[in-house]
């Protein structure tokens, strides 16, 4: 891999803004490294050389011109194919979308565009985004560039493979249930999940659930995802649930470390579902933030042990979207394991998903009880290290992608900001991922905690062998 | 009540409006079965009683900011 496509945006930037690269350049590179590498990983759906070779010469123009739009100018990046760019497919990894194309963009494409930002395609997913593998895709499972035999975590496992392996610079994903932060911590990389209405989810494609889904970045490291945040954070009238926010700088109190913050961790659900592995590494990770000068202390969130009940909501929001294709049968879904779901729907009363809503409220009041006694809130972001895609494929009961998402999920009810950032390897070398969590609108607190314990720990990316 | 296949076809028919084969239903059944009992559990769960004037089922974050 070359100097310049191991990078990451805030190296890149300056190297852009001063013009001793070219955007052309780098997209060029990145579109190399698509062809030689995504054969093996299936990071991407679409991917659109000559477009965003026009963007790219569109940008360097600009540039030379004087005009510098920011850190994402002439930078190429990824979208999960669940958020609509304007005229390309929005398959969700379904055979039953290839030709289904919007005459719009997302509210974060459109966002990404104005900041000069370069879309090279649209990324590989879990289909329908409804599982945490990435394996059933009509288009291929997306394989993990740590271990090619792996999976890469869901849903937005393409976008997660892509940015790991450094065929773009950052991604945008959706996160229902930890569909960003769980790939991410398969493939060693950054990924956030915003608090609940800072970033449009105008283009997400099919609109589901209305209040855990959340659009947020990929990105290498906890800079590159402060500065993704930055562009797509905002609101968005076409959204009707997007939340005004004031403008917000991310990256400005990165630097400020943690000594003072008090760090929760919960003594509920996290930590006894993860592996003695992944709970070693996560509290090391955790004995980091302490030696940095926070203040680490037990809490506790009891209902957390009734959370697989909370699923019936999420049980019958998603047939709603989905039902006109049920009668087509297993046959139709790459993973046949979602028409499970959809025909479970069917037994799922209103009084089931209103009692699920009263025990979502339950929970989400315990976890504000917490915040209002620390900071932030530490624990493992998957209970495992990435499991073979082999398995995955079996999965017709979905206990591993459920697994996968086990621990990000609470977070998804609650609507809190929440990072997942490497922490360290499997002995097998597979990364694992510590996950913080903060206050609604708090953002920053959880970006600039994960980067103290990112600059104290690992330095930041990590390149995976494939790259 | 036990749920046999040739109910579960029934509801299906009722509710999807497609007759799946035999091996799905047989396939289906066991699942189905396990989403009644946890839908029992979920209702069994004391969340506190059902007076209409301490239940909170809307969730508007914005009353967070």
């Amino acid at each position: 891999m070359t100097e310049l496509a191991k990078k990451t945006i805030h190296e890149l930037a300056p190297l852009i803004e001063r013009r001793e690269v070219s955007p052309v350049e780098v997209t060029r590179e990145a579109l190399e490294r698509i062809e030689v590498l995504d054969p093996r990983l299936h990071g991407f759906i679409t991917v659109r050389p000559e477009q965003a070779l026009d963007r790219a010469r569109a940008a360097e123009d600009e540039i030379a011109r004087g005009t510098y739009r920011g850190p994402l100018h002439g930078v190429p990046m990824g979208i999960k194919d669940n958020i609509a760019v304007v005229g390309w497919p929005t398959t969700n990894a379904s055979a039953l979308m290839t030709d289904f194309i919007t005459d719009y963009d997302a509210t974060v494409v459109a966002r990404l565009r104005a900041a000069g930002a370069v879309i090279v395609g649209k990324n590989n997913m879990h289909e329908w985004a409804m599982g945490g593998t990435s394996a059933p895709s009509a288009f291929g499972a997306v394989h993990n560039p740590w271990d090619e035999t792996r999976v890469p975590g869901g849903s937005s496992g393409g976008s997660a493979a892509a940015v790991s392996a450094s065929m773009i610079y950052g991604s945008v994903g959706t996160d229902n249930k930890g569909s960003i932060r769980n790939p991410a911590s398969f493939c060693g990389i950054v990924g956030l999940k915003p608090t609940y209405g800072l970033v449009s989810r105008f283009g997400e494609l099919p609109a589901t659930s209305a209040d855990t889904d959340h659009l947020g970045p990929l990105a290498k490291d906890v800079m590159d995802a402060a500065l993704l945040l930055n562009v797509l954070a905002g609101y968005d009238p076409q959204d009707p649930t997007s939340i005004p926010s004031a403008e917000t700088d991310y990256t400005a109190g990165l630097g400020r470390g943690v000594s003072g913050l008090r760090v929760g961790v919960p003594q509920d659900f996290f930590f006894e579902q993860a592996t003695p592995e992944v709970r070693e590494l996560v509290g090391k990770a955790i004995d980091t933030l302490r030696s940095r000068g926070a203040e680490v202390r037990d809490v506790r969130i009891p209902s957390l042990a009734y959370m697989s009940l909370a699923d019936a909501a999420w049980v019958n929001e998603a047939r709603t979207f989905l039902l006109p294709f049920v009668p087509r049968g297993p046959g139709a879904f790459a993973d046949r394991s979602i028409w499970d779901r959809l025909v479970l729907g069917e037994f799922v009363r209103t009084a089931d998903t209103l009692k699920a809503m009263r025990l979502r409220n339950l929970i989400r009041r315990e976890f504000l009880a917490v915040t209002e006694e620390v900071d932030l809130l530490a624990m493992p972001t998957n209970a495992t290290p990435a499991f073979p895609i082999e398995a995955a494929g079996a999965d017709r009961d979905r206990t591993l992608t459920s697994t996968s998402v086990l621990l990000t999920a609470p977070l998804n009810l609650v609507g809190m900001p929440a990072i997942s950032v490497p922490c360290g390897f499997s002995a097998d070398g597979l990364p694992i991922g510590l996950m913080l969590a903060g206050r609604h609108w708090e953002d920053e607190v959880v970006l600039r905690a994960a980067y103290a314990y990112e600059q104290a720990a690992t330095g930041g990316y990590a390149t995976p062998p494939i790259a | 009540m036990a749920l046999t296949n040739e109910t579960l076809r029934a509801l299906l028919i009722e509710y999807i409006g497609t007759d799946f084969g035999p091996e799905e239903i047989e396939r289906l059944r066991p699942l189905v079965e396990r989403q009644i009992e946890r839908m029992h559990q979920l209702q069994a769960l004391d969340l506190g009683g059902d007076d209409p004037r301490t239940m909170h089922y809307i969730t508007d974050r914005r009353v967070l900011k």
